[in-house]
């Protein structure tokens, strides 16, 4: 009689707990259940991709070039262009003043570009006055892609800012990118990426050549081979002479 | 006033082939502004139509491309002035900065070249020569108060077959050294100590020789002292305050030790001397005792012996003689054999332990002979030709048939650790040369003394004093005497040259030793035979000059330093050495008693000659290394800074546009890789002071100046074009794509600012991959020149300012740093502009090493001691007894055939015949030897 009265006490102490939902409660049952909150990290290579095509082989005013996407590239894709045997670090090149605006006075560092109508001019000089004027309209699969931008920039009567060029700040080497846009949609494998250029900007005197680059970016950056080869080469290297030093240390000890 | 002069302005050899570096480094600067200048000139074309080259508007003449010849020029003044770093001009700033600290606070505060008993430190007087002292090959010496005390003092004596005497001279300390034992000096608390007086055996002292086994042998050996010489005294007539005048220091210690010994000489008139002589009859007894002088057979360097005849108050006639063992030995009577074989035997102790020999004999004289000789004698000196040849023959017919009573053993003292040094300083590779005043005994003695010779070498001998030479000079005719002496020289030296090629040609041939006089090397020096002579003594590892002038002494001395071609360092103490203290290279002066003419004239002074091997081992050895470093440093940072900027010359149609920052270049010598430089020229030591000490043949690197060849500049300069590549390229070609993940691609001046951070940690690190002892003064300096790069560059582009150029750099070192890029860049190029400097180090450290690399293997587990505290002398077991005659014992016996001779007489001929009121035209040598002797009391002639 003892023992199932006991039994009987014991059920009752376990119908009250029941109703009474607290904190601990469920972090046990996220236990019990094997579900607790955790973050999966997946182990897997950046891809970084770029596409680059040459134009301006023929000397036509409009072109149209098509590209097959590759590999998928994930939204933002970077337009750059690419120029060539385009010496924009030759000294004649020079500074400009857009830190003081119409503060600054003195703009003769800037000849030949330095005034007009005795003037400052603001941006002055070559530098600020090569403005890279090509332009590019891109299409996928026969239709139009509609997140590219600039987009509806510097067009009509509505002008403000000026035009402002992506060739600043000077390139330290003939061979540069300079960033032209962005394409805010993702890109899968198998599309065909038509551009419609407009080959506004002359290149073809001193023999310089045109690209285009679409590239995908990490933290890193982009595509960049060399500093990865040059890595693994010293890596190698490095390595290699530790072994050796290791081979004589053991051959001829001191 | 006549003779003052400037004292010469000296610079390093080091120095003036770094001028040569710089000439080459401008030579370089031309051709690479020549190289952009024509590609300018080329690359000037129209079509570059955004550059706007043919505008014909103010300030475009630069880039005409219809006048290419003056775009050339204008081009060339840009480019200099844009390559101009690659001169290092702040490294004579440095240069004379670590120059000025190694002397003022390394050389001048050095304890081991600090002398206690005169409170005199080392000095060095000028900071020009410092690393010259690394590189020394020819060291001139002068002798007395150089390598000797100018001190002669009475040390032993052997009478009757009996050594006497206690004392331990250099020589025997320094060989007891080298074989591991040390000898103690044992003297007796009572012993005498005066100048000229240095004996201490109480078996003859105060008396006791009476007890001796042969008293009367010793009586006659004190006899022979006290009467048998030329010596006048002066002042008080009393053992305390008697002053001896003689005609050579050697001679006033014997009559100095007659008095110690109880024979006190205190009066001379023309006919007597006076002696009071003490415990002759009886203990304690003191008597004046006259003896009359009858003759005096005077020295000279034929004779190499002195002879009296003196009459004893009873009638007595005897024959007193002393003079060098060989000319003694053969007139000394028959029989007697033992004690003449013992008492060689101690003479050559004598002669190994550095002592100058002197024996003495006598012999009764019937009256009757000695009245038939007397007449011969008074013929002979009363004749008018051929005067003294007439003496010496009457001289042989009276000194023969001697007895041999001993020998005296004098020192002429050395300077404490000269032969120590010399020895240490000849397996550094050193050639020594004595150039001394004295005659040639006295040189030859002082040579073995030194160790400067030794039985070992053989010797080529050139001197004036050949009975050939000696018969043309009494015929009286200058210009025969000068002919024949310039064929006798010719002669000699050709003779000389052909055996020291016949010895090098054999595999084991002995060392080679030249002794020349001041007569033979005054035609030597002739143009005509200077080559002769330069080749023979070049060869030889040791050369002793006697009786040479100031004078000769320079030209010697400049002789070997333009006929070498090699360091030379002159030392002396005297005004005498002046020329040719500023003659040598270097010039180092000894305070001493002589004055301070010689550290006056000096580039570095110290108290005593063994601190000399400290001043070349340790010091100059050190500087020479830092100051090699520094300069191949120097040449090795401006040329990879510069070269980075010549290759981004042809990545801008050669426009001359700069790649780094103004502020760059100019800081990069002065802040950014300034400080490090100076603290490896400070502090770097290969190895410690005792071990440069311990192995002299590390000097030999110096002396080949083996770290400043064009072959290591060479090496530097290609190691240089390499790192400049990896700075240029590896960064710059790494630009092409974007660097974050905002899209950015960098311009010119953040790929600069890249660059440069890159060259200020490599060029920092590559200062410690050089150095042989890293105190945390070279890590404080090589981190703080980092961080100064860091935080000038956080100030200067973080601030904007209406100056023009700074834009260029606004908010560059931000950007950067906010990138990963920057610190994957930052690690793999310094890695890889060092990885082969590390390699070529590794490779030559482990295949062709340095000597002193192998110096650094064989004790890197050693402890560098601090304070360079000298070694714990560890004790032997022997006695004090059987030290000092196990030592004797090691000396060299069967193979020694050098005995001491001493007989020093300027001026003696001139002077002893003064006395007999006898005028003798002085001698050319004699007049020079006293004119080189200011601080020696004058000897006035009397007519």
């Amino acid at each position: 009689m003892d023992l199932h009265g006991g039994s009987l006490s014991t059920v009752s102490t376990g119908a009250q707990a029941i109703p009474g939902h607290s904190t601990r409660d469920d972090v046990f049952y996220q236990f019990t259940q094997q579900n607790l909150p955790a973050c999966k990290p997946v182990l897997t290579a950046a891809v970084v991709f770029e596409i680059v095509d040459r134009y301006l082989i023929d000397c036509v005013p409009e072109e149209f070039r098509s590209n097959k996407v590759l590999k998928p590239m994930k939204a933002p894709i970077y337009i750059y262009y690419q120029l060539d045997n385009y010496y924009q670090n030759h000294r004649r090149r020079s500074n400009l003043h857009l830190l003081h605006g119409l503060g600054c006075n003195d703009t003769s560092s800037c000849k030949p570009l330095e005034s007009s109508h005795d003037l400052p001019i603001v941006p002055c000089g070559l530098m600020a006055w090569s403005l890279f004027n090509d332009t590019y309209t891109f299409s996928r699969n026969s239709s139009e892609l509609k997140h590219v931008y600039p987009f509806n920039f510097q067009n009509g009567t509505l002008i403000g800012g000026g035009k402002l060029d992506p060739s600043i700040p000077t390139a330290p080497l003939p061979t540069f990118r300079k960033l032209y846009g962005r394409i805010e949609e993702d890109l899968d494998v198998d599309d065909v990426i038509v551009v419609h250029l407009e080959n506004n900007y002359s290149t073809y005197s001193f023999g310089g050549k045109k690209k285009l680059v679409l590239s995908t970016l990490s933290w890193l950056g982009g595509k960049n081979d060399f500093l990865g080869v040059a890595n693994l080469f010293v890596g190698a290297f490095c390595i290699l002479i530790s072994i050796i030093f290791l081979l004589l240390h053991v051959k001829n000890p001191r | 006033m006549m003779n003052t002069m400037n004292v010469p302005s000296k610079r390093s050899t080091l120095e003036r082939k770094l001028d040569k570096l710089i000439l080459t480094l401008f030579a370089t600067l031309f051709v690479m502004c020549f190289i952009g200048a024509v590609g300018s000139a080329i690359f000037v074309n129209k079509k570059y139509f955004y550059l706007h080259l043919d505008s014909s508007e103010e300030g475009s003449a630069q880039f005409n491309p219809k006048n290419r010849f003056l775009v050339f020029l204008l081009t060339m003044f840009t480019l200099i002035t844009l390559y101009s770093t690659i001169i290092p001009i702040s490294l004579y700033v440095s240069i004379e900065m670590i120059k000025f600290i190694q002397s003022t606070q390394f050389i001048n505060k050095d304890l081991c070249m600090y002398h206690n008993e005169t409170n005199t430190p080392a000095l060095a007087r000028t900071s020009n020569l410092n690393e010259e002292l690394g590189q020394v090959e020819y060291i001139f010496s002068d002798k007395t108060g150089t390598l000797t005390r100018n001190l002669m003092e009475f040390f032993k004596c052997s009478i009757g077959g009996e050594v006497y005497g206690n004392g331990v001279t250099e020589i025997e300390r320094g060989l007891a050294e080298r074989n591991g034992m040390k000898i103690e000096e044992n003297r007796s608390p009572n012993a005498v100590h005066e100048r000229g007086f240095n004996f201490d055996d109480a078996r003859i002292m105060r008396g006791a020789w009476r007890n001796e086994p042969n008293p009367d042998v010793c009586k006659e050996f004190f006899r022979c002292l006290a009467i048998c010489h030329t010596v006048l005294p002066e002042g008080d007539e009393s053992p305390e305050k008697i002053r001896y005048q003689a005609a050579s220091p050697d001679e006033a210690a014997l009559v100095i030790a007659a008095k110690h010994f109880g024979f006190f000489f205190y009066r001379r008139t023309p006919t007597m001397i006076y002696v009071r002589e003490s415990h002759v009859e009886k203990m304690g007894k003191v008597q004046d005792v006259s003896y009359e002088i009858l003759n005096v057979l005077e020295f000279n360097s034929t004779r190499k012996r002195q002879s009296v005849v003196c009459r004893y108050p009873d009638g007595r006639l005897v024959l007193y003689c002393k003079g060098a063992d060989n000319v003694v030995y053969e007139r000394l009577a028959d029989g007697n054999n033992n004690i003449k074989k013992v008492t060689r035997e101690h003479l050559e102790q004598f002669g190994s332990a550095g002592l100058r020999t002197l024996c003495l004999a006598y012999k009764e004289l019937h009256p009757d002979v000695y009245e038939s000789w007397n007449e011969k004698f008074i013929q002979a000196k009363s004749s008018l030709n051929d005067r003294e040849k007439k003496l010496d023959e009457v001289a042989e017919l009276i000194e023969n048939d001697l007895i041999l009573i001993g020998s005296t053993a004098i020192e002429d003292k050395l300077q404490e650790g000269v032969p120590a040094c010399i020895e240490t300083l000849q397996r550094a590779g050193i050639k020594i040369w004595v150039l001394t005043g004295d005659k040639i005994e006295t040189a030859i003695n002082i040579a073995y003394a030194c160790n400067l010779i030794n039985n070992e070498m053989k010797q080529f001998v050139i001197s004036s004093e050949t009975d050939a030479i000696r018969e043309v000079e009494d015929r009286g005719d200058q210009v025969e005497i000068a002919r024949f002496i310039i064929e006798e020289v010719k002669r000699e030296l050709k003779k000389c040259l052909e055996e020291a090629q016949s010895s090098f040609q054999s595999l084991s041939g002995p060392k080679l030793a030249l002794v020349i006089d001041g007569k033979c090397l005054m035609y030597a020096l002739d143009p005509s035979l200077r080559v002769m002579l330069l080749n023979l003594s070049l060869n030889c590892h040791a050369v002793v000059c006697c009786r040479v002038s100031p004078l000769q002494k320079a030209q010697v001395t400049s002789m070997v330093k333009k006929g070498a071609q090699k360091i030379t360092l002159s030392i002396g103490d005297g005004a005498n050495d002046v020329s040719m203290i500023q003659a040598a290279h270097v010039g180092v002066g000894i305070s001493g008693m002589e004055g301070m003419q010689a550290v006056m004239a000096s580039d570095f002074a110290i108290a005593q000659f063994r601190y000399l091997a400290d001043l070349l081992l340790v010091h100059g050895r050190w500087s020479y290394l830092r100051i090699c470093k520094v300069v191949i440093y120097f040449f090795y940072k401006n040329l990879t800074f510069t070269l980075t900027q010549f290759w981004f010359t042809f990545q801008t149609g050669f426009s001359g546009q700069r790649f780094y920052d103004d502020w760059f270049q100019s800081l990069y010598n002065v802040i950014f890789t300034a400080l490090p430089v100076i603290i490896v020229g400070l502090f770097d030591k290969d190895v410690s002071s005792s071990l440069s000490k311990k192995y002299p043949e590390l000097y030999m690197e110096g002396i080949r100046n083996v770290f400043f060849k064009w072959k290591v500049v060479a090496i530097w300069a290609f190691f240089s074009v390499y790192q400049s590549l990896i700075f240029f390229y590896f960064v710059s070609t790494t630009n092409l794509s974007a660097k974050n993940s905002a899209g950015k691609v960098f311009g010119l001046w953040d790929v600069s600012t890249m660059a440069f951070t890159c060259v200020v940690i490599t060029v920092n690190l590559r200062l410690l991959m050089i150095c042989n002892s890293i105190t945390r003064w070279h890590y404080i300096s090589v981190g703080g020149s980092i961080l100064a790069w860091f935080i000038f560059i956080f100030i200067y582009s973080g601030i904007s300012t209406p100056y023009d150029r700074q834009e260029n750099i606004y908010f560059v070192i931000y950007v950067l740093m906010s990138t990963f890029y920057f610190y994957v860049m930052l690690l793999l190029v310094p890695i890889a502009a060092l990885f082969c400097d590390f390699v070529y180090q590794g490779v030559q450290r482990w295949f062709f090493p340095y000597d002193y690399q192998i110096i650094q293997e064989m004790h890197r587990d050693e402890v560098d001691s601090t304070g360079r505290a000298q070694l714990l002398e560890i004790g032997n077991q022997l006695t004090p007894a059987e030290a000092r005659s196990h030592a004797i014992s090691q000396l060299p016996r069967e193979i020694s055939k050098h005995t001491g001779f001493a007989f020093d007489s300027p001026g003696y001929e001139s002077f002893f015949a003064s006395q007999l009121g006898v005028y003798a035209p002085p001698k050319a040598w004699d007049v020079a030897r006293r004119a080189s002797m200011r601080s020696r009391p004058k000897i006035g002639q009397q007519k």
